[in-house]
């Protein structure tokens, strides 16, 4: 088993990685090839372009490279399923948008793999934390 | 296309510091207010250190406002009295990839060396071969990647054209390898990236093969009207689905068009665009989760 050197963490816009930051240097620092990592997650995500596909790139002592795609972050899909572009500038206080517990319990089925949580319903009450922060209702 | 030595670019980087839990808010957030993407580093206990990079070259006040602004709104504001603002220049960051750079073959007839090995080029090492310098860069196409060296392969294997397009030519690698393969041979190379272009423009004069080699910035819809006898397509699946229908129209009847750069999962998507359509695969080859496929326009 090769040994690991380096764990990279980016959170970037599908189909569109290039080797500008926040990508060059992270990847540049660790001696891996950046294009190749870019036109491997390119090939990957371009179906689902217009997200967020979070990465996770392990790189090896051989300064070799390996990636695993993330769920897309919750906040967008909840923006998805709201039909909303963006969030509520006082969530507090303007509610933008309502979504039924079921829409929420889809996205935590989504997020589920990269939740820290061990029951859906903690995976829905992350989610739900989330959606009140953007000033979206859950409908009940 | 003259040499225009340009300025390094630089990038607005704002980072600061959240829980882990709200790694998702917090970049959804950053990539929302105009951020290209975001790094996100592991601190101690249950910390990260969100590093998000906007296209600008510095900071304004009302940007710098709009984030901390945003950041508040979404119940991030505890994180502000981490906030710190940097720019990033552009640097060399293959710098550390380039020292393991080596010469490599690619079939019987080409050799793709950097720059800085070719005095290390033996007459036995090159043997006959065509020796393409590329100096890698921040543009695709270096020749280690399975996709480029399908359509490398697929140069050596077909009788070469006398009138190439390369479509997306990044480094120029394609370009040049099939003006270095036939003499006769003139190549328009197109790509919409402005930087892989001067990457492009810079390997060409390298290799000696600028008065063949059209560089073009743009889409096929630079070179509509004209016909070509080879097409060479290293994008993605989803890129040459779409672009088919100028393929279509830029490939002389007899003409070939060479696709790489498809996933495997992915070759359902392409078969179904290809269906009815003029087009005969004559090869496809497997390289891993890779396929290259050469098409004749029938």
């Amino acid at each position: 088993m090769k040994k690991v050197i380096g764990k990279i963490k980016l959170q970037i816009p599908a189909g569109k990685a290039n080797p500008a930051p926040p990508i060059g240097p992270a990847l540049g620092q660790h001696g891996v090839n950046i294009m190749q990592f870019c036109k491997e997650y390119n090939a990957k995500t371009q179906d689902q372009a217009g997200t967020i596909v979070p990465v996770e790139i392990t790189v090896f002592e051989d300064r070799s490279f390996d990636f695993i795609l993330k769920t897309p972050p919750a906040a967008v899909l909840l923006l998805k399923a709201a039909g909303i572009e963006k969030g509520s500038p006082a969530p507090n206080k303007t509610k933008v948008a309502s979504i039924p517990r079921a829409k929420v319990t889809e996205i935590a089925k989504i997020k589920m793999p990269d939740l820290n949580a061990t029951t859906l319903e903690a995976a829905e009450r992350m989610i739900a934390g989330t959606a009140r922060n953007m000033g979206i209702t859950v409908q009940e | 296309m003259t040499k225009n030595p340009q300025p390094p670019r630089s990038w607005l980087a704002v980072e600061f510091e959240v829980g882990a839990r709200q790694e998702d808010l917090a970049s959804s957030v950053m990539i929302h207010q105009g951020a290209r993407g975001c790094e996100i580093k592991p601190l101690e206990g249950d910390r990260i250190l969100v590093h998000a990079v906007f296209d600008l070259p510095e900071a304004s006040e009302e940007h710098v406002g709009d984030l901390k602004a945003c950041l508040e709104e979404y119940g991030l504001g505890a994180s502000l009295s981490s906030l710190r603002i940097k720019t990033v220049v552009e640097d060399d960051w293959l710098a550390q990839w380039k020292q393991g750079f080596e010469p490599f073959v690619i079939g019987d007839g080409l050799l793709i060396c950097p720059p800085w090995r070719r005095d290390d080029l033996s007459p036995d090492a090159v043997a006959g071969r065509a020796v393409i310098l590329i100096e890698p860069g921040m543009a695709f196409g270096t020749g280690l990647h399975a996709t480029t060296r399908y359509c490398l392969r697929a140069l050596q294997r077909f009788p070469t054209a006398a009138r190439v397009l390369d479509v997306g030519t990044g480094s120029g690698i394609l370009a040049i390898a099939a003006a270095k393969l036939k003499s006769e041979i003139a190549v328009d190379a197109i790509d919409n990236d402005r930087n892989a272009l001067t990457v492009a423009q810079e390997n060409v004069e390298l290799n000696c093969v600028d008065d063949r080699v059209h560089l073009l910035l743009g889409t096929t819809d630079a070179v509509l009207g004209k016909q070509y006898d080879l097409l060479l397509s290293n994008l993605t699946c989803e890129d040459i689905v779409a672009l088919l229908p100028h393929y279509l129209q830029l490939t002389a009847t007899g003409g070939l068009i060479v696709c790489a750069g498809i996933l495997l999962e992915r070759l359902p998507l392409l078969e179904g665009a290809l269906e009815g359509q003029p087009l005969t695969v004559i090869d496809k080859e497997i390289d891993g989760h890779w396929i290259g496929m050469a098409l004749r326009r029938d």
